[in-house]
């Protein structure tokens, strides 16, 4: 037997062979990029849904992925995509509402990717000024952030409850300034955003009325880049690569994913794990950013009242990228 | 590694490797069955959104009965459907969680939408329709794309196990191949290297076998069919390519010689037990020869204890015609020989009768005129005392002692001539008696030598008591008569084997202080009239030891002697153990 296990045997040897071959033809493990990183630099708004970015930022992703990222921090998606506009980063992250309303001055904006869905929109209302319940609104002076999902999901809310938008007196207020508008009692409420909201609650205690103003209806957190951007879509690979690894990530370790987005946004931990079941992380490419961007659109011309037709929204949207990276999160009808 | 071993590896091999295939492709097949079963889910819930989808758009022309009827069943068929959607891994849980979500929230929508009233001109109840229409698509959407997505992720899934499991098999069937090509190559390498050599082996036998003359067989127990070699068929006879069977070979068989052959054959083919096979037969051959056959032969047997049985009896045969009438001849001429010497030695037996009668007749008649020569030459001596002188008278008296010496030589050659001649019959003697009785005889003789015999206990054996007498009397006189001078004769006689062990000879010894011989002379004292010493030294014709050697040879003994001269002899008469009365 001793003999038998030293001895080299040729069909031995060959079955071994054969099964190294056989897992050898196994799929391998991602090789890291060659060559130096690419430079790409992003405009986020720190909120929960742009949890991704931070956790490929914070676990390395981008690194592995070759990318050299930088971000720049804004208020809202509306600022970080005027940003991007205005040539201060590559990338912005958006919601929806947000892109669709810059369409109509800036064709030049893509999608890229939704990377988050959200439905932590409220109205928070001040109880010292006779609010008690969404009728109570109506006469009230109601801050909102124009082209942002404030806008919309106010206009929702009212509508919902019978209340339009000429019976309140809107206020546009930038997105960074509606928890001091709130807090001072420069308006009675307002449509804020879920961070935002989530503030003034906490910061007004007893004074503070809310109510969940999405009506369960998510908008998606998109990536959005311009035109000029897709032609060298290496780098825009790159970063959706290292974003489809952190939503894998986030998925199985969802409790650390919640202690990495809280330390990378300076968010409070209590926070993130109230919001959490609102809040999607998942990279795609839906057929409701369509329905959702020709509502939107429609809803804006409407708005205007001063008619128009709407953009097609199919102009503005790459999948291709994506569609490259990752074909199963494209689900878009084509 | 052996052939066997190689084959077995080589089975065992595939075996393991099929199994492995056939289980990669029944997982692989099952599997897809799962993700087919998910599909058709997933089409479901897309086809019941999309319906519900469209169907509400149409509530804002009215609130038809019947559709919101419809609305309901489907959204009820989705709950259903919702609730038996499997998922495999985390994100597929996430995506149906919210699916399952979204699916409530649908609910909420469409009760909303449903139970809209819609007051024409206005404004506000238009536009919250509108709102809940675009949410309720928006659900709908949502809803449909998460199962668009699970699709997706099932789709890729598939296609990701399908390419593993065509990856995995290909690599089976490629080692299967592999080893099974590998095993096979070696082993047939193997096999042509076994036939080669199986080929020299059986050219090699075949060389032997024709240099013996041999021919080689192999006898088959169950067909009953005998495969032979060219050179058995060349013995036998027979040509062409046939085997045969029992009944020939018991044709060409010798009757006389089959009953022995076929005993054999079944011999050598008892299981338990198989005789070697080994028989001479002769054969009638075609052409009328009768031939002389060798044959050896061994049974090759299969299984232990009550299942072993004889698979085959295989050997050579060889014609040993030449050699059996070899042997004949050989054995004729024995006989002829054997005769011619018996012819001879009666011949020679009578030869010699007439030889001892004339010695006996020769020595008995010629003492009678020699008797008258000493008489007639005493009667001349008397008579003519005076007239005779000295010279005469001298010659006279020296032709009486020669006539005297004549007569004592007659007188021993008569003796010598009877131990064959006047035999007697074997008979229960006592050695002891016979002992006694020479002593009587030479009474004088050993008290003139002041001799000393010492006799120890001799055994009673089936002798000629006469001639028994006649040995000792010879021997022990021999003994008195070669003493050392001034040293008086001591003789002693003892059995030095008396017998009493079974099969032992007698040995009878007769030990003298004489003066002892040589012993280059042991044989030559003896023979018929040889002295070692002159007559003057010491009296006597030189016979008495040949009269014991012949008494002794007539009783198929022998007698030799042990000797040294001045330390005296011993004689050892040596007779069978036939002699024993009992």
């Amino acid at each position: 037997m001793k003999r038998f296990l030293f001895k080299i045997h040729p069909p031995a040897v060959l079955l071994f062979l054969a099964i190294l071959l056989s897992w050898g033809c196994q799929p391998g493990v991602e090789e890291k990029p060659a060559g130096p990183p690419l430079k790409i630099s992003l405009a986020v708004s720190p909120a929960t849904y742009s949890g991704l970015i931070a956790i490929a930022d914070e676990k390395g992703y981008f690194k592995e992925a070759g990318l050299d990222v930088s971000i720049s921090l804004y208020a809202s998606g509306r600022e970080a995509l005027e940003a991007m506009c205005r040539g201060e980063a590559q990338v912005a992250t958006v919601a929806d509402i947000a892109f669709a309303a810059k369409i109509f001055t800036e064709p030049s904006i893509r999608i890229l990717a939704s990377i988050g869905t959200n439905v932590g929109n409220q109205i928070v209302a001040r109880k010292d000024r006779g609010i008690q319940k969404p009728s109570d609104l109506r006469g009230k002076r109601i801050g909102f952030s124009s082209q942002t999902t404030s806008d919309y999901f106010l206009y929702a809310f009212l509508i919902s409850e019978g209340i339009l938008l000429k019976d309140i007196t809107a206020v546009d207020i930038p997105p960074d300034q509606l928890l001091q508008a709130i807090l001072e009692g420069d308006v009675d409420a307002v449509s804020a955003f879920e961070i935002f909201g989530s503030e003034a609650k906490k910061r007004m205690k007893e004074n503070a009325v809310f109510w969940e103003s999405q009506n369960n209806l998510s908008y998606h957190w998109l990536l959005a880049a311009k035109e000029s951007l897709f032609r060298s879509p290496e780098v825009l690979k790159r970063l959706l690569r290292a974003l489809l690894k952190s939503e894998g990530f986030a998925l199985v370790n969802s409790e650390e994913a919640k202690s990495v987005i809280a330390r990378k946004w300076d968010f409070d931990p209590e926070f993130i794990r109230e919001t959490w079941h609102r809040t999607r992380l998942q990279v795609s490419f839906n057929q409701s950013i369509v329905t959702s961007l020709q509502n939107y659109t429609e809803w804006m011309i409407n708005k205007k009242g001063n008619g128009g037709t709407p953009p097609d929204i199919l102009d503005y949207l790459h999948t291709g990228v994506l569609d490259e990276v990752s074909p199963r999160s494209v689900t878009i009808f084509r | 590694m052996g052939i066997q071993r190689r084959i077995l590896l080589s089975i065992g091999a595939s075996l393991a490797i099929s199994f492995l295939i056939v289980f990669f492709v029944f997982s692989n097949l099952r599997s897809m069955e799962v993700e087919t079963e998910a599909h058709q889910v997933y089409d479901k819930i897309k086809d019941k959104t999309y319906a519900l989808n469209l169907l509400t758009g149409r509530l804002w022309n009215g609130q038809n009965p019947s559709r919101i009827r419809q609305i309901r069943e489907i959204k009820a068929s989705l709950e259903n459907l919702l609730l038996a959607m499997p998922f495999i891994d985390l994100r597929e849980e996430s995506l149906i969680r919210q699916i399952r979500q979204n699916s409530r929230e649908l609910g909420y929508y469409l009760e909303k939408v449903i139970s809209a009233n819609l007051k024409p001109g206005s404004r506000i109840e238009v536009e919250r329709f509108n709102v809940l229409i675009s949410q309720l698509r928006m659900k709908t959407q949502l809803i449909s794309d998460d199962t668009q997505q699970l699709k997706e992720i099932s789709q890729s899934r598939m296609v990701e196990k399908q390419e593993k499991a065509d990856l995995t098999t290909l690599s089976l069937i490629g080692a299967l191949i592999l080893v099974n090509g590998a095993i096979f190559f070696l082993s047939g390498r193997r096999i042509l290297k076994i036939q080669e050599d199986l080929k020299k082996q059986r050219e090699q036998r075949q060389l032997a076998l024709d240099a013996a003359k041999m021919g080689w067989w192999q006898y088959d127990p169950v067909s009953r069919i005998l495969f032979w070699d060219d050179h058995y068929r060349a013995i036998f006879g027979v040509w062409g390519y046939s085997h045969p069977g029992d009944e020939t070979l018991t044709r060409i068989i010798h009757p006389e010689d089959l009953p022995q052959f076929l005993a054999k054959v079944n011999a050598a083919l008892i299981p338990s037990d198989p005789q070697p096979f080994a028989v001479e037969y002769r054969i009638k051959r075609k052409d009328e020869m009768i031939r002389w056959i060798e044959a050896y032969g061994i049974a090759s047997t299969q299984g232990e204890g009550e299942n072993k049985r004889v698979v085959s009896l295989f050997g050579t045969v060889s014609d040993i015609t030449e050699r059996k009438e070899s042997e004949e001849a050989l054995r004729k001429s024995h006989l002829e020989l054997e005769l011619r010497v018996e012819e001879r030695t009666s011949e020679l037996e009578a030869m010699n009768r007439e030889l001892q009668n004339f010695t006996y007749i020769a020595s008995h008649d010629l003492q009678e005129p020699l008797r008258k020569v000493q008489i007639f030459g005493e009667m001349l001596l008397n008579r003519s005392k005076v007239t005779l002188d000295n010279v005469s008278r001298d010659y006279i008296r020296r032709m009486q002692d020669a006539a005297t010496r004549m007569k004592n030589l007659l007188d021993t050659l008569l003796t010598y001539s009877r131990v064959t001649s006047k035999v007697e019959p074997m008979t229960e003697t006592d050695l002891n008696q016979c002992v006694k009785e020479a002593l009587l005889n030479l009474e004088i003789l050993v008290e003139e030598k002041n001799a000393k015999v010492e006799i120890n206990r001799l055994p009673t054996i089936m002798a000629d008591e006469t001639q028994i007498l006649q040995l000792f009397q010879n021997l022990i006189a021999n003994a008195l008569k070669y003493q050392r001078k001034g040293e008086p004769p001591r003789v002693k006689i003892y059995a030095q084997k008396d017998g009493t062990e079974k099969g032992a000879d007698y040995e009878i010894c007769i030990e003298d202080n004489g003066i002892g011989i040589d012993e280059k002379y042991a044989d030559e004292i003896f023979m018929p009239f040889r002295r070692l010493h002159g007559r003057s030294e010491y009296e006597g014709v030189g016979i008495g030891l040949a009269i014991c050697s012949k008494i002794v040879e007539r009783h198929g003994g022998n007698i030799r002697v042990r000797s040294e001269p001045g330390k005296g002899s011993t004689f050892i008469v040596t007779l069978p153990s036939g002699m024993n009365p009992r």
